[in-house]
């Protein structure tokens, strides 16, 4: 089984120091905090470090004269706005309407579409860290006679302290974003693994940025017990 | 607390619980409208502010209430609504 797609641009961001940003990784900001200049501070006090994740990267591939439906996925969301609302209702205090209302999957990207004047769907996806797959296999299903573009973003923060363990991931707040078009640039296909074989090497979907910006030709991703490969055509 | 006091107080509340983090108390005109025109809040930021006053004052809002949305106009109509509840809630204690 194959598909095959385009992607016509990309942008990543990752919380780390400038000094740790690697050259060859084309189209990856590193720094402290993202950059939301752009957001009116009225609609930008509405995002936490998840949403500004989100919103730094996701705003640079919002046309400004189309709209552009949108693929979203986090594997734990707006977790401390959930956390925030599980501890009030444990102490039986009165429940934040804001962190209520944000906590819902789709939220940030609603800040966003109001911030960008983007009337386009969005579809809320939970995945894993090694969300690629079906983010991508979403992204490729949307692409109709009509709808040539769907804008991805793929986000996370590290877990509270309460839920967190050692192999939590991430282990910084990471924002990936980039556009799939229709196209033959290139394909994903689901591989056979033979009986016995594992395929276990993590691959974050930061790793996607270098794949883009490299003249490698292939990518493998492991999701769900299956391993699947990205390769250029 | 003199009226004036309490209207610092309520916007310095109002900043703090709806993040209004490039606005000081002084950017806040008490007669002018907190939503829609004046400070831009909208209906989530009316729903945050209720709770905050049922938190601190102890007061209890009916979010349906036509009356509620009249004394939410500015802070210094949301000023009278809470002076007024706490004083029927001290006069409700007593009797």
């Amino acid at each position: 089984m194959a598909v095959s797609f385009s992607v016509s641009e990309w942008s990543g961001w990752r919380s780390g120091l400038p000094e740790s940003y690697r050259e060859d990784l084309v189209g990856l900001t590193v720094s402290e905090v993202p950059d939301v200049g752009a957001i009116p501070p009225i609609l930008r006090r509405r995002l936490n470090m998840l949403g500004r994740a989100c919103a730094s990267e996701v705003l640079k591939h919002i046309p400004a004269d189309t709209d552009i439906p949108i693929v979203y996925c986090s594997q734990h969301g707006d977790i401390e706005r959930t956390l925030h609302v599980l501890e009030s209702l444990v102490a039986k205090e009165a429940v934040s309407p804001v962190h209520f209302s944000l906590a819902v999957h789709n939220a940030i990207c609603g800040v966003i579409s109001i911030q960008a004047g983007n009337r386009a769907s969005v579809s809320a996806l939970s995945a894993g860290q090694q969300g690629l797959v079906p983010v991508l296999l979403e992204a490729i299903g949307m692409l109709v006679p009509g709808v040539n573009r769907v804008l991805c973003v793929i986000c996370d923060v590290p877990l509270p302290e309460i839920y967190r363990d050692e192999s939590s991931q991430p282990q910084v707040p990471y924002a990936v974003s980039f556009v799939v078009t229709s196209g033959d640039g290139i394909k994903l296909d689901l591989l056979q693994l033979a009986e016995g074989e594992s395929m276990s090497n993590f691959r974050s979907p930061v790793d996607l940025i270098e794949f883009l910006g490299s003249d490698k030709s292939e990518f493998d991703l492991y999701h769900n017990g299956c391993m699947w490969r990205l390769a250029r055509q | 607390m003199s009226a004036e006091a309490f209207e610092l107080e309520l916007k310095e509340l109002i900043i703090k619980t709806l993040e209004l983090e490039d606005i000081t108390p002084e950017d806040i005109v008490s007669t002018e409208p907190l939503f829609n025109d004046g400070l831009c809040l909208d209906s989530i930021d009316a729903l945050e502010l209720g709770v905050a006053l049922q938190k601190l004052y102890g007061i209890k809002l009916d979010a349906e209430s036509d009356e509620t949305k009249k004394h939410f106009f500015s802070v210094s109509s949301l000023a009278l609504l809470v002076a007024g509840k706490q004083k029927d809630r001290i006069l409700n204690n007593e009797n």
